[in-house]
């Protein structure tokens, strides 16, 4: 008997914990609240410092977006959380923010791992999803995704064409190489091509279609900050031209631990450095070259809102505190995503997503960054935009092709 | 098991309680029907409640699954993510290079993972001079050495990951919906490895186990066949573990060396099983939840501005469960189910109150309604004895096996 009743209350117990748990209401999606926009960001972590620049440039979007009416007349609010630079935590906060917080639309969070890892979650709720910066384009056959980091579905060619013709434009172009590559996906990917496409990456072509030679190949895992023995490797090489697949402040690093051996690179690529603190280093990173779609000058500020996202971009970073301030690829790239998407509710009038993506696909989008036309023949990328740029007089300039160059600039190679 | 088949070795070796398999079976099925369109009606709950459950449901199984050599044996491994690893990478790869439909890819991930564990074991467990901090610093370098490979090959990885893309899943469509499907394999998943564990608990390899970790060489003296009873209980542990990191593949979907071989996933089950308490097939299991729990609820608490400081959600998480750890350590280094298998009626009135005060005047996500839930209980928890037992002792009531154990004796 004694157990029957504590069996009774035990039962009594979790029913009433129970009924307490259980929520009784889902959200509805009224005008009178907001259009919630959901995704994440490293905003800790080995991405963190960049990923903070998309952060800045998304909350100034939504602002300027809410000072102009909104998206289909109501406010917008972006609920961003921290993926701490990890794809696993990415696309459970994606499921989350789908599932849970039941948002209108996502964004995507920044970096390659980041973006694949929650494109499939976005896939498997049949979202769109846009996103800016991921570079496996190879593998992003979701139909409803759009980049906005226009880079061409082959990448790992077209890429490395444009910065080695860049690069042996100039009277003495190298004849050396040497190649340091963080294991991260897109690195990896833009210098050892893969196994999907067409054979590529930056080796390959430089060996085949440049005449260089690779006197130096190797990889050093994500979140590597003592560069010692690779620095060792590469000053006794002594390369004519150095590639460094980096991300962040690996760029950093390596210059200051081959700084630390008294070498200098005569020539000298980082991929997608953090660019403030790349071009803090001072003398150490003059010459520095890298990709771009945008920076702050004409022809790029001709383009559909580029000096509204430098004036917006520039104020904010100044307010968060943020050393480096100037509006470049990567908030160009977010804001565009921003204005992809933007496009796509506003062109097909509702939340609908199907109505979204289907309007994207059949519509040229101006952004900060030019014309995106989706192809979803070559999963919705189409021509490359990537331009050149290199660290010259203290300041990032333009370098290649020619007819995007600042003015009064070119490739200066070699640098010492 | 030496002139019989598995199922006659357990019959003989295994002491377990009628009720207990009839408890797993009964969850099971109730769980199981958990995402059914007309309980979901009933309940009202959202879709984001079944995300939840599946990640306490894999966190659960390889806490559980790390326990069964290390909380029992006392062997501490900070080697699991390498075998977790494995199975994900096996499952993976299978997945987008084979064309394997998901569930088959399971147990050749678990038995991918065991045999390896297996050859590291029949290595490491016949040196006597590799117990104690030497066997945690060897599957440490285990686990790089497998990530480094994992990295520079391939056929493996080769630094671009394994995307595992939707279109790529072959699932049956009994099990519903993704997000269905995963819960469901989460529960048999999870029930299988705790019922497992709690097999092990009950039978003579898990008083050797525990012989083991009380003194080896005793227990070697006494006849307790060491070396077998690691490497069944290495082999069960490193076999879940791969069986998890294949379930888990299409919930990441990307995989990379980072986001499996990272020490997030060993650091992490060895917080649950000291939270839940190592000794006993329980603890685990309530560490994984409660520490799910708060990660989940604590990363959307939005940030602090305390002190001067802007305290990011993430910078809380960490901080609260460090302190929750620390507490633990300090107070009640036997873990969180010591004091609950006796304190397990007030847990229960205080959770309950608490649940229902909640539903009734706060509200909010349900996540952060699980975590003040869980901190009201730990709090009654963590009580002293002396200020609970003349308050809280009539209502004593012992679910749980006491830990005192006979040492066993088999003559090898």
């Amino acid at each position: 008997m004694k157990f029957s009743r504590r069996v009774l209350f035990f039962v009594l117990i979790v029913s009433i914990a129970v009924l307490g748990i259980v929520p009784v209401s889902a959200q509805d999606g009224e005008c009178d609240e907001p259009i919630t926009v959901g995704g994440s960001l490293s905003l800790t972590g080995f991405l963190a410092p960049t990923a903070i620049i998309h952060e800045i440039t998304g909350r100034a979007y939504v602002d300027f977006l809410n000072e102009n009416g909104g998206l289909l007349g109501c406010p917008v609010e972006w609920i961003v959380l921290d993926d701490e630079s990890s794809p696993d935590l990415s696309a459970s906060l994606y499921e989350q923010l789908i599932t849970e917080d039941e948002v209108d639309l996502l964004m995507g969070p920044y970096g390659t791992g980041n973006i694949t890892a929650a494109m499939n979650v976005a896939a498997r709720h049949q979202m769109v999803f846009p996103q800016h910066t991921a570079s496996l384009t190879y593998v992003y056959d979701y139909e409803w995704q759009f980049p906005s980091w226009f880079i061409g579905l082959n990448t790992h060619i077209t890429t490395p064409r444009i910065i080695f013709d860049a690069v042996t434009s100039v009277e003495d172009p190298p004849e050396t190489i040497a190649f340091v590559v963080n294991q991260f996906p897109g690195t990896q990917n833009l210098a050892f091509g893969n196994d999907v496409l067409e054979p590529g990456g930056a080796v390959l072509i430089a060996e085949e279609e440049y005449g260089m030679e690779v006197v130096v190949n190797v990889e050093f895992p994500t979140g590597t900050t003592d560069f010692g023995p690779i620095a060792q490797q590469i000053a006794d090489a002594d390369p004519d031209f150095l590639w460094v697949g980096a991300i962040g402040v690996d760029a950093n690093n390596l210059l200051e631990a081959l700084d630390a051996l008294d070498y200098r690179p005569r020539g000298h690529f980082y991929l997608w450095p953090a660019p403030g603190p790349l071009l803090a280093l001072g003398d150490l990173s003059d010459g520095a070259m890298s990709v771009t779609l945008f920076e702050p000058f004409e022809p790029f500020l001709s383009n559909h809102q580029a000096d509204i996202m430098v004036e917006r971009f520039t104020a904010a970073a100044e307010e968060a505190g943020i050393p480096f301030t100037v509006a470049e690829t990567q908030a160009a790239a977010s804001w565009s995503a921003w204005q992809v998407l933007t496009a796509g509710v506003e062109g097909a009038g509702s939340l609908d997503q199907e109505a979204i993506a289907n309007w994207l696909l059949t519509h040229p989008v101006e952004t900060v960054t030019g014309t995106l036309e989706f192809n979803p023949d070559e999963n919705n990328y189409g021509e490359d935009l990537t331009k050149i740029k290199q660290i010259q007089d203290g300041q990032w300039v333009v370098v290649w092709p020619p007819e995007y160059a600042t003015e009064g600039f070119e490739v200066v190679y070699p640098v010492r | 098991m030496r002139n019989g088949t598995l199922a006659a070795f357990i019959t003989r070796n295994v002491s377990i309680r009628w009720y207990v398999p009839v408890a797993f079976v009964v969850l099971g099925v109730l769980l199981y029907f958990f995402p059914n369109d007309t309980v979901k009606d009933a309940l009202g709950y959202r879709g984001f409640l079944l995300s939840f459950l599946y990640f306490s449901f894999y966190w659960i199984a390889l806490a559980s699954s790390w326990n069964m050599l290390t909380g029992y044996a006392g062997y501490f491994s900070f080697g699991h993510g390498a075998f977790y690893g494995i199975g994900a990478f096996t499952a993976a790869i299978l997945i987008t290079r084979s064309g394997w439909p998901y569930l088959l890819t399971l147990p050749i991930a678990g038995l991918a993972a065991s045999l390896f564990g297996l050859f590291v074991g029949f290595v490491v467990f016949r040196m006597r001079q590799l117990r104690g901090e030497l066997f945690g610093l060897l599957t440490l370098a285990v686990s790089f050495v497998v990530a480094s490979i994992a990295a520079n090959s391939d056929a493996i990885d080769g630094g671009q990951g394994q995307n595992v893309r939707p279109s790529q899943l072959a699932t049956p469509e009994f099990l519903g919906s993704f997000s269905e499907m995963m819960f469901r394999v989460g529960v048999v998943v999870a029930l299988a490895t705790i019922f497992a564990s709690y097999l092990i608990y009950r039978s003579r390899l898990g008083r050797g186990l525990f012989a083991i970790q009380d003194d080896e060489m005793v227990a070697e003296g006494l006849g307790v066949p060491t070396f077998r009873y690691k490497m069944m209980a290495f082999g069960l542990s490193t076999f879940f573990a791969g069986v998890v990191g294949g379930m888990h593949v299409p919930q990441i979907g990307f995989v990379t060396v980072e986001s499996v071989f990272g020490l997030n996933v060993p650091l992490l089950v060895i917080l649950m099983s000291l939270l839940g308490g190592r000794r006993h097939w329980m603890g685990p299991v309530i560490g994984a939840f409660v520490i799910n729990t708060l990660d989940t609820a604590l990363q959307r608490s939005g940030g602090l501005d305390a002190f001067g400081l802007a305290l990011s959600g993430t910078f809380i998480n960490e901080l609260v469960i460090g302190l929750l750890l620390i507490v633990m350590i300090l107070f009640v280094p036997g873990g969180l189910y010591e004091r609950l298998e006796r304190r397990i009626i007030p847990a229960f009135v205080v959770g309950a109150l608490v649940a229902a005060l909640q539903g009734i005047f706060v509200g909010g996500r349900i996540t952060q309604q699980f975590m003040v839930i869980e901190l009201f209980v730990i709090a009654l928890l963590l009580i002293p004895e002396k200020y609970y037992a003349p308050i809280g002792g009539r209502f004593e009531l012992h679910l749980g096996e006491k830990h005192t154990r006979n040492i066993p004796v088999e003559t090898t």
